[in-house]
């Protein structure tokens, strides 16, 4: 007789005869979705629940241990508890991509419940086994403050701030995805469930360089419930890739493996158990070969080929003026070479994606950077038109670059299309890990020069990006670290050489600075150096050199109007001079919009339709916030009120392409579509009286496009981009190394959102803070040896205090109110800082991330 | 702000399993462990670090904070217990800890014998098996001089080692991921 397991679930007594992880039971079983499966390891804290008053994992916790236990989950909270964590979260701003917000919820629920006012102390180390990758968790601190607070009757909910009638630019929006995904109902990939829905997986290498002889299926094909199992001989057209075709969607028998990642067969089954068994029952015969596992082993003339093409993936020579000559006539000049490792996303929701046949081809519910980006990807693999493919995405649990590539969506939709049936693929965590591109590793020499004022002369350098073994971005990113090497500064001899090259180690392509986070590391540390040679300080020597509007840019670009990185310098002067000895400065760039000449566009469409203005436009907010963004830029043009306005979401059938979620360009490129639609709509509108019931079924387009010239175009002074924005941070420490202070002094133009914008910022800071200190991506053989708990990620107890401040200039870009990208340069200047940092306490500079003998490396020797 | 919460609590590091083989010889001499250990320099029992039960630790609590659980073995109240480290001096045998709540799961056992022979005389005793090691996600756990040691700079207290023991060595005080032992009165 099998054992009966019995529990109360939200105040229900349940019961089953399965030993299982309590998240399988709670999400499969129950339908309980608000239990997110992040990693299934006890890792990232997205399955908490509350069991007898205690917050904990459900993927830790089995049905058999959970016997007689109270279970609570975010669905399970009274009314009133609901309303207070999606008022707070919302009005603090708590909320980004959402996936780790039902655990952060319970955590904090259980905090609350055993001490009603809790300390910023007591809810970091509640918040401790719980890992936030977007906010940066202080704002979900203030978040559970604020919802205790109201639990205890000592503040209010104000209803006016979520019904949004004011919701314009520049206003505290409260965002529109808040209530789903404080609540835990809105849906990720993950969360849906069709009717006749089966589970596909793929059994990927188990060397990152090796031949497949043989694929043996017969025993899972013999085993029921698998449906089939898939080889690249399925596959129409077996390449796929963002920009360069080169990634096998399957690795055929007789053909090398290129890393850990490859896939090599596609299990297709009922159920998940079953997928499981019958992947465990493929066998694959190989020739174990030796991996490129470095650049230099690439570069080798010798070298195996990990492309048939050759092991040069992308390469790059962006030069201006006479960088030699400069430099030999420099008073002062520094050469530095600096190591940067891979890191990892660590996005908290692992890759999924549900297919199934739809009208003459298939639709997707995915969640990527761009729907039309991965439309794209898959109707090159069925040499279809691209408008058989319907993508659509659910709720996006965060990407930072790691989601422009196509993961498990075409897999899904390949084998959606062979069984006939809706298809569910979902990474495991470290499926997710050893897959999807990481940032680049890199090495690069850098050798900066000026004069006896300080004043920068030329810049020479040479950059090597290890791409790993699919080039995914590598041509974009890699030319973004070469143009934006030089600084935000103004000097006019470069001579940038970039070069990256495939090696068996996992991907690498784009990852929030798209380059410029490695190479701005290297030039800010030298920058350093050469202030401590002329006898000025490293605040002064970036203050001369800033670049300001009407200079122009290393690159030939005159600065714009709205150039504020002068601002930002002085906004955190008093910071940085007031802890001598222990304070680092970096300033930085970043895009705004792909630019260099590409048809960067971005389109909407506004339709009125049920007395509602509903928004279609194809740019996927992955947790930035750029849905709202937008809603909020129709707020501001025709004065409707959040109800009045619904954002449609990214859905290539029915949306217009406005790009891929990268370069920082939603806020501008499609916000100023956005605007420019609206403001058709808002002329109709004032002709009726401003009755939106008189425009219904009208429709208003519009398409952005301001050309930028390409790289190397021979004009006097090339425009490469729409838009930059600046930066300078200043990071503190205490005595004992701890990062203390950050102060994050941002120009991006209008800020539109005023909670949102802090929420990028201080997760952009911690996420460099990571780079600069804890997070490390070890290989052995091209084997990432690291799992999700063991990346290096911060957690809340280890938080500095970070201020985020923006500057906002009265002088703006004529596009979308003046708002430009925040989304990627909050991480860039931070590693530089703390370096510099260091460098003022100790005088040894760190030229390897993460760095070295620091308090965070010390702590993590000490254990060993 | 500025308020100091920060409560600690003390954990023994054995659960007393070994009691179903070996005996203490006639405890009934003693007054307590110190005694029974200066009398048995030799070692009591089969297992050389275990708790003796003999309640050395239950007579220096002030607070009724600790008890010999029904395996002879002692245990503590985190709802009683403030840290105070007076069960921790009076333990001849040095198996009292003291940490914080947020760490309710330890490793109940300090054993350093090679593992096949910690296996003969206890049910529950670490034998170095390393499958939490394995298992851990942070990688916050090492076998040293034959048991499992958490490192509390890393543990995020997931219960993952807990749940995966094989011996029920690893234990968590909160009861949630393994079962607490019944207080007795004696």
């Amino acid at each position: 007789m099998k054992e009966n397991y019995s529990f109360t679930v939200n105040g229900i007594l349940r019961s089953t005869d399965q030993n299982k992880p309590l998240l399988r039971y709670l999400r499969d079983d129950l339908h309980l979705h608000s239990v997110k499966d992040g990693c299934s390891e006890g890792a990232c804290g997205t399955c908490t629940i509350i069991v007898d008053g205690k917050a904990v994992k459900s993927c830790v916790l089995t049905t058999k241990l959970a016997v007689g236990k109270n279970i609570i989950t975010t669905e399970g909270m009274s009314d009133e508890e609901k309303e207070a964590f999606v008022y707070a979260f919302g009005s603090k701003g708590s909320v980004q991509c959402g996936f780790c917000i039902p655990g952060m919820v319970m955590a904090g629920k259980a905090l609350i419940d055993r001490v009603p006012d809790p300390t910023e102390e007591e809810i970091k180390t509640a918040l401790k086994g719980n890992i936030c990758r977007c906010t940066g968790y202080k704002k979900i601190i203030e978040g559970i403050q604020l919802a205790a607070a109201i639990l205890r009757g000592d503040e209010k909910i104000e209803k006016t701030l979520e019904k949004g009638d004011v919701y314009g630019v520049g206003k505290k929006a409260f965002r529109l995805d808040v209530r789903e995904k404080v609540l835990g109902y809105g849906e990720y990939p993950d969360d849906v469930e069709m009717e006749g829905m089966v589970y596909a997986s793929a059994v990927r290498s188990r060397y990152p360089r090796a031949k497949v002889l043989d694929i043996h299926c017969e025993k899972a094909l013999a085993l029921p419930g698998v449906l089939d199992v898939l080889t690249a001989e399925d596959v129409p057209n077996n390449k796929v890739g963002h920009l360069q075709q080169d990634w096998d969607v399957m690795i055929a028998r007789g053909d090398i493996t290129r890393c850990v990642g490859d896939a090599i067969c596609l299990v297709v089954a009922e159920t998940r158990e079953i997928l499981e068994k019958a992947k465990k029952l493929i066998r694959i015969d190989y020739e174990e070969l030796k991996p490129v596992t470095s650049v230099q082993e690439a570069m080798a003339e010798d070298a195996p080929k990990v492309h048939s093409a050759g092991n040069l993936c992308q390469s790059r020579h962006v030069t201006r003026g006479d960088a030699k000559k400069a430099l030999e006539n420099s008073k002062y000049v520094v050469t530095r070479t600096y190591t940067t490792p891979f890191t990892e996303h660590a996005f908290l929701e692992p890759e999924c994606a549900v297919a199934f046949p739809y009208k003459d081809g298939v639709k997707v519910l995915s969640t990527d950077q761009g729907v039309y980006d991965t439309r794209k990807e898959i109707s090159i693999m069925f040499g279809w038109d691209p408008e058989r493919v319907v993508v659509e995405n659910k709720l996006v649990g965060g990407g930072f670059g790691g989601k422009e590539d196509v993961s498990a969506q075409h897999i899904a939709a390949l084998a959606a299309m062979k069984v006939n049936r809706p298809v569910k693929v979902v990474f495991s965590r470290q499926e997710s890990i050893n897959f999807h591109p990481k940032r680049h590793a890199m090495e690069g020499t850098f050798t900066l020069g000026c004069d006896e004022n300080g004043i920068f002369t030329g810049l020479d350098c040479e950059i090597y990006f290890d791409t790993g073994a699919y080039a995914s971005l590598c041509g974009p990113v890699l030319e973004r670290a070469c143009t934006h090497s030089v600084g935000p500064y103004c000097y006019q001899n470069t001579d940038i050489r970039g070069f990256g090259y495939y090696t068996n180690n996992p991907p690498a392509g784009a990852f929030r600075g798209f380059g410029v986070c490695q190479s701005e590391f290297a030039l800010e540390s030298n920058i350093n150096l050469l202030a401590e040679m002329v006898g000025i300080s490293p605040w002064e020597i970036r203050y001369r050199n800033a670049i300001e509007p009407g200079k122009v840019l290393p690159n030939g670009q005159i600065a714009d109007c709205s150039t504020a990185l002068k601002e930002t310098l002085l906004a955190v002067k008093d910071a940085y001079e007031s802890n001598p000895g222990r304070a680092g400065i970096a300033c930085a760039m970043k895009n705004a919009g792909v630019g260099v000449g590409l048809p960067d566009k971005g389109r909407a469409k506004l339709v009125v339709h049920g007395g509602k203005v509903e928004l279609y436009s194809a740019a996927s907010d992955i947790g930035q916030g750029c849905a709202t963004v937008f809603v909020q830029m129709v707020a501001e043009t025709t004065g409707l009120g959040r109800e009045k306005i619904r954002n449609m979401g990214a859905n290539s059938e029915v949306a217009p392409d406005s790009g891929t979620t990268s370069g920082s360009r939603q806020t501008l490129i499609t916000g100023e579509a956005v605007r420019m639609a609206a403001a058709d709509l808002n002329e109709e509108l004032l002709k009726v009286g401003g009755d939106l019931s008189r425009l219904e079924g009208r429709e208003f387009f519009a398409e952005f496009f301001d050309p930028t010239d390409k790289l190397g175009a021979d004009v006097p002074y090339p425009k490469s981009h729409v838009a930059y924005g600046f930066a300078t941070h200043v990071v503190i420490l205490d005595d004992e190394g701890r990062v203390k202070e950050v102060y994050a002094a941002h120009d991006s133009g209008k800020v539109v959102n005023p909670i949102s914008i802090q929420g990028q910022i201080e997760g952009g800071v911690l996420m460099g803070l990571g780079y600069a200190l804890t997070e490390d991506f070890p290989l052995k053989d091209s084997v990432p040896q690291a799992r999700y708990g063991t990346l290096g990620l911060l957690r809340a107890p280890q938080i500095p205090d970070i201020h985020a401040i923006y500057v906002e200039k009265k002088e703006l870009l004529p596009f979308a109110y003046g708002a430009k990208g925040i989304g990627e340069i909050a991480t860039i200047p931070t590693a530089p800082a703390v370096q510099g940092a260091y460098y003022a306490m100790d005088h040894v500079l760190r030229t390897k991330l993460p760095m070295e003998n620091t308090y965070y490396s010390k702590k993590q020797k000490a254990v060993k | 702000m500025g308020r100091n919460r920060k409560k600690k609590v003390a954990v023994v590091q054995c659960t007393g399993n070994c009691r179903r083989i070996g005996n203490i010889p006639d405890p009934g001499q003693y007054e307590d462990c110190r005694q029974a250990v200066l009398a048995h320099p030799e070692g009591l029992m089969p297992c050389r670090w275990g708790c003796i039960g003999l309640g050395s630790c239950v007579q220096a609590c002030r607070l009724d904070a600790i008890y010999i659980s029904e395996l002879g073995a002692a245990e503590t109240d985190w709802d009683r217990c403030v840290g105070c480290g007076l069960c921790v001096k009076a333990c001849p045998q040095g198996l009292i800890r003291i940490t914080a709540p947020e760490f309710p799961i330890y490793p109940a056992c300090i054993n350093e014998d090679a593992g096949a022979q910690t296996r003969n005389y206890c049910d529950s005793g670490c034998i170095a098996c390393g499958i939490c090691v394995k298992n851990c996600p942070v990688g916050a756990i090492q076998i040293e001089n034959g048991h499992a040691v958490i490192d509390e700079e890393k543990c995020i207290a997931c219960g993952m080692c807990a749940v995966k023991c094989p011996r029920g060595v690893i234990r968590d005080h909160d009861g949630i991921f393994t079962v607490r032992e019944e207080r007795v009165v004696r």
